[in-house]
């Protein structure tokens, strides 16, 4: 005589059974163990009709209930077992080198004059160019540099041959001859910065170059001051350098500039307890400035007593061999590939 | 400028330690580069070397017995330059020394031991080893008069500073104008030395006549006359005082001079006077063919730009570059004529230059000197040739001085400090510091009245005299603030430099990397390129190298040959970039430069054209690890392709080109179709590199290159396309195999596609291209894929049917095209 308890018994055992099945042959066995027309639950299920209507009904409902349960469980099991047959073969070396993405690079230089443009973009500076091959008026005499001044020793410089101006064109030795070309053909308030190429007649050795680039700036307005020149290369030299760092302002000379300043860094490599890298003055020199020479507004027609600016020029070389801990010029404009991709 | 500070010190009392002033003075603007100190030595003596003997087991060793009054020990040495009896540096076990066995060499404590098996318990010293200089390959000899156990630092010591000085601060050229700076940048006590010249005999004016011809050249010429001098060597303090400032001692008389030069900035220079014919002195410009074999030796010759110092018949002096030989004061001279003259700058600095001479004095005058200058330190001269060579100084100075400097004044308005700094300082604040440099300071309500001393050449109007207050006090105390007032506009989208950045974004992500090479070129590079004929009017333009007659622009003083000329072309630094990244590598060499070539304009500034160049060696990495595959024409014209649709340049024109750079039917000019009266325009080309062109640029494999005058590209560029709605209707898809010639481009039949099927065609893309067996000679397969799609409707089976069948007809008429999988 099955009972209800002997019902959930057999469920409770079959259950417990299909959770030690892993292969599709003791699936099989199993389903026809239990739910097969002579199984244990058909078994249970023949003597029915003998028993009192009272239990009948009650016996019945468990064994229906039994089957669904056990029918179930089949078939979650089964589709365990398929999933797993479809995910055999093993696990992955996930230690494996991704395919190659074929990516390109820009040049170092263009890195760091992106991150120096990008910083006085911010300061409203705009971005403005000039031409390489420039005359001495703009490279020299617009800035205070008459001929034979002493300080032209400050620039060696190429000459091009030109028969028609003989001893007047020249490659510029700095972005700076755009002051003036920007100044001639702008009304103040006047907020550019102008990178591009530069030439020294000059040997090349691991911090000299011949060619390099230069980023020039210039911010000329009614009541400029060298306070504001403070501030923004302070902020120029923290965006660039780290916000911790901390600037130091000097007085140097170009004659295009006055009073004239030198911009230095503390070094972020021994934190100016003296290293290498700064010479063992704990600083880094970065750039020049300094307030935009009377003479300078003046040649261009900028009224020295109303207005006033500052000017500044840095190399993008420097910046990125400081960053990058690069320690030869020469590698940035010989251009192998294998320098050329380590700066990224 | 070597300055001694010892020797500054009896110009100017302090006691800021040596490195605090060496910093604040760099930030004065007067940049110490090096604080040089040759006197922290300990436990090194000076000693007397008494016996020397052979190293019993090295035949290049010695050893030298000391006596260093303390004591005496033996030690080993290498150095072959002593003998017995000389002084020298001896140092002790402890001693620090810089030690050569290190690399970079570096302080080292010097510790006894053994050398092939002798002990040696110290050592005797180079004057590198000491700090002294560079020259370790001897030991440093000392006088024979220095006392034998004195402490070396006693005996030697001294701290230099090095400056490293701008081109503005000649003042600071002397030890006189660098006390001034350490008096206002310490507040220490100033004094200039007294100067009291005895005199006798007759006037100078008796004897010497100085006459200035070329008054444009020579603003002051004044002159001493000294008698009865005994040339001999100069007493120690004198004799260490030059060496100390890097001056080497000659006699008494010279060495005055130099002296005096390094003590007051102003150049001097001693004649022997009986070698002065005439006892005149003309400053005149030299005359064509004259020579002068000047103090070094060498016989020169002069020309009619250059300033001489002539006596009645000829140059005995290039003046304020270097004496003659010939009036050279030597052993025998008694009379001495000084000369203190002030010159033009730039004639000296010109001269100089043509004679390759700089000196001591040239790189002064070339600065600029005040001409009030010569007086004092003419005196001051004479003075020490009496006390130091017991010379008789003729009374009264000759001195030619046409046109005498008047004081220099400047009016500051006491605004200008706040209005140039951004900070206010009080009126007695700027009348401290100025006066501390040495200026005459008198405030007059809102200006401040500045007389300029004579040394600060440098300073003529407010801005200078800002910059000594601020200076001073120091950039630091300055406030830092922001910009005020309008921001200009933005940086105009259109930029060229924008575009450039913008393209340089693009190719990188086409996997391109940059590169940046030199604008100077050879000519002989440039000739590697060949110059086209009959086609070259499309090549003309694409690089000017290319184009006949293009003579690029000539460097007057070039570094080198290699690089004389300024480039017409990208090509050849690009070409080599690529074979020098061969070397080492066998795939991946891809690469882009944006920069100009140099055009030259008759009369004006170069044109300076923007180009973009592109070059790819034969390999790329393939999709699998380690894998390669092979780089092709149509590989580098998607690059090209994606970089112009980037950009917005989304419609070019693929025209074959013909070039002998290109090797032949490789090669493609990018033109802007033309249209509305507008000409199409060459915007660049593309071609697998010629077989010659490779090899003479020692390219083993095939390579590609492309060249775009980029100022066209930007100048194409069609701005924002317009949105098109995405399609609502699905698209139908098709596949079209034709056979036609060769001579017949694909895109002319995808646009014959596009056209034939109107309007329901809205793509077809290219799938396939086959040539050989079943297709014929001269003949080749295209197959594309067509996308059928309406705007508003789903297509049904019958129109695409018909459209495809027009298509196919339209294609048999105009190309002579075979419908392949139809009979």
């Amino acid at each position: 005589m099955t009972t209800a308890n002997e019902i959930a018994e057999l469920r409770a055992r079959a259950l417990a059974e299909i959770v030690a099945v892993t292969s599709d042959d003791t699936l099989q066995a199993w389903r026809v163990k239990y739910l097969g027309r002579r199984g244990l639950v058909s078994e249970a299920s023949r003597g029915l009709g003998s028993l009192p209507p009272e239990s009948r009904r009650e016996v019945g409902q468990a064994v229906n209930a039994a089957m669904q349960a056990l029918n179930a469980a089949f078939e979650q099991r089964k589709a365990a077992l398929e999933q797993a047959a479809a995910e055999a073969g093993g696990a992955l070396d996930v230690t494996l080198p991704g395919r190659p993405v074929a990516l390109g690079q820009v040049h170092p230089t263009t890195r760091a004059l992106r991150d120096i443009l990008q910083v006085f973009d911010s300061l409203g500076f705009r971005v403005v160019e000039g031409p390489e091959v420039e005359w001495d008026r703009y490279n020299f005499e617009l800035l205070n540099i008459p001929a034979d001044h002493p300080a032209r020793d400050m620039w060696d410089t190429y000459w091009i041959d030109d028969p028609v101006n003989p001893g007047k064109m020249l490659l510029r030795t700095h972005t700076s001859p755009n002051q003036a070309r920007v100044m001639e053909r702008t009304e103040p308030p006047v907020r550019v910065v102008v990178p591009g190429r530069c030439y020294r007649y000059e040997a090349v050795d691991a911090t000299h170059e011949t060619m390099f680039y230069q980023v020039e700036g210039l911010a000329v307005d009614v009541g400029v001051t060298m306070a504001d020149l403070k501030g923004t290369l302070t902020a120029f030299a923290q965006a660039l350098f780290g916000a911790e760092r901390r600037v130091l302002f000097y007085c140097s000379y170009f004659p295009f500039v006055e009073p004239g300043v030198e911009v230095a860094i503390d070094c972020f490599k021994c934190k100016g307890e003296g290293c290498r890298l700064c010479k063992f003055t704990g600083w880094i020199e970065i750039m020049g400035a300094g307030m935009v020479h009377p003479k300078v507004l003046a040649d261009v027609g900028y009224d020295p007593s109303t207005y006033s600016g500052f000017a500044f020029g840095l190399g993008p070389e420097r910046v990125a061999l400081l960053k990058y801990g690069i320690d030869d010029i020469r590698l940035f404009y010989a251009n192998d590939l294998r320098f050329l991709r380590q700066v990224k | 400028m070597r300055v001694p500070v010892s020797w500054l010190r009896e110009y100017v009392s302090f006691d800021t330690p040596i490195d605090d002033l060496a910093h604040r003075l760099t930030l004065a603007g007067v940049e110490v580069g090096a604080v040089e100190r040759t006197g922290d030595w300990d436990k090194v003596y000076v000693g007397e070397i008494t016996r020397i003997e052979p190293h019993p087991n090295a035949d290049r060793l010695r050893l030298a017995t000391v006596n260093y009054a303390i004591g005496t020990l033996t030690v080993v040495t290498g150095a072959p330059n002593i003998k017995v009896g000389d002084r020298v540096p001896f140092a002790l076990p402890g001693a620090e020394l810089v030690d050569f066995h290190q690399d970079p060499p570096r302080k080292a404590k010097l510790r006894p031991g053994k050398i092939r098996g002798v002990e040696s318990a110290g050592m005797v010293c180079s004057a590198a080893e000491l700090g002294l200089g560079d020259d370790h390959a001897g030991i440093l000899v000392l006088p024979p008069d220095a006392p034998v156990g004195t402490p070396l630092a006693e005996y030697l010591g001294d701290t230099v500073l090095e400056l490293e000085l701008t081109p503005n601060r000649s003042d600071c050229l002397a030890l006189l104008g660098v006390a001034r700076e350490v008096a206002a940048l310490t507040r220490g006590a100033y004094r200039e030395p007294t100067v009291e010249v005895p005199t006798s005999g007759r006037p100078a004016a008796d004897s010497v006549r100085v006459e200035i011809a070329d008054p444009d050249l020579c603003r002051r010429y004044s002159a001493a006359l000294v008698e009865n001098v005994r040339v001999g060597p100069s007493p120690k303090w004198l004799r260490d005082r030059l060496t100390a400032a890097g001056v080497r001692p000659i006699n008494n008389v010279v060495d005055v001079t130099n002296y005096v030069m390094l003590e007051y900035g102003q150049p001097m220079h001693a004649f022997d006077f009986e070698r002065i014919g005439g006892g005149r002195i003309v400053v005149r410009r030299a005359r064509p063919g004259e020579r002068i074999r000047t103090l070094d030796g060498v016989d020169r010759a002069l020309d009619a730009e250059m300033l001489a110092i002539a006596d009645a018949e000829r140059p005995v002096a290039v003046a304020g570059v270097m004496g003659g030989e010939d009036s050279e004061v030597s052993e025998q001279t008694t009379r001495v004529l000084l000369e203190s003259a002030c010159f033009n700058p730039t004639s000296i600095r010109k001269t100089s230059r043509a004679l390759r001479l700089p000196s001591e004095a040239s790189r002064r005058f070339e600065k600029g000197l005040p001409p009030e200058l010569t007086i004092p330190a003419l005196a001051r001269a004479a003075q020490l040739l009496h006390d130091l060579a017991g010379g008789a100084v003729a009374p009264g100075w000759v001195d030619a001085y046409p046109e005498p400097a008047r004081p220099r004044s400047v009016d500051v308005p006491v605004v200008e400090f706040e209005r140039l700094l951004g900070v206010r300082y009080a009126v007695e604040e700027i009348e401290e510091v100025l006066s501390r440099l040495g200026f005459g300071v008198r405030a007059d309500g809102a200006t401040i009245h500045v007389d300029v001393p004579y040394r600060r050449v440098d300073v003529g109007i407010p801005a200078d005299v800002v910059e000594e207050v601020a200076r001073v006090k120091g950039y630091d105390e300055l406030p830092a603030t922001q910009l005020r007032g309008a921001v200009p506009p933005p940086t105009p989208p259109d930029a060229a430099w924008r575009r450039e950045d913008q393209l340089r974004d693009v190719l990188v992500g086409c996997g391109l990397t940059e590169v940046i090479t030199y604008s100077m070129t050879s000519e002989a590079r440039l000739d590697k390129l060949p110059i086209g004929q009959g086609m070259a009017r499309l090549a003309r333009e694409l690089d000017a190298r290319l184009m006949p007659g293009v003579e690029p622009l000539r460097i007057v003083n070039p570094l080198s040959a290699e690089m004389s000329v300024l480039r017409t072309s990208t090509f050849p630094s690009m070409l080599e970039t690529i074979r020098d990244n061969l070397r080492w590598t066998d795939r991946d060499v891809r690469l882009f430069e944006i920069g100009r070539i140099y055009l030259r304009r008759d009369g004006d500034l170069p044109e300076e054209r923007r180009v973009l160049t592109i070059g790819s060696g034969a390999y790329a990495s393939g999709a699998g690890w380690g894998s390669r595959v092979e780089v092709d024409f149509f590989a580098v014209k998607g690059v090209v392709e994606a970089a112009l649709d980037r950009i917005g340049v989304p419609r070019v024109d693929w025209a074959p080109l013909e070039h002998p750079l290109f090797r032949r039917g490789h090669a493609a000019a990018i033109v802007l179709p033309g249209g509305r009266g507008q000409e199409p325009a060459l915007l660049g080309g593309l071609g697998e590199v010629a077989l010659a062109v490779r090899s003479a640029f020692d390219l083993a494999e095939p390579v590609f290159l492309a060249g775009f005058d980029l100022d066209r590209v930007f100048d194409a560029i069609v701005g924002v396309q317009p949105f098109r709605s995405l399609a609502r209707f699905p698209a139908v898809y098709q596949d079209l195999a034709i056979v036609l010639p060769e001579s017949a481009p694909s895109e002319d039949v995808r646009r014959a596609i596009v056209r034939a099927g109107r309007p329901l065609v809205v793509a077809a893309d290219l799938f396939d291209e086959y040539r050989g067996e079943g297709i014929g000679p001269g003949r080749r397969s295209l197959a594309y894929r067509i996308t059928y799609q309406s705007p508003d409707r789903t297509l049904n089976d019958r129109e695409v049917a018909e459209t495809h069948a027009r298509i196919e007809d339209a294609l048999a008429r105009q190309f002579q095209a075979q419908i392949r999988g139809r009979s």
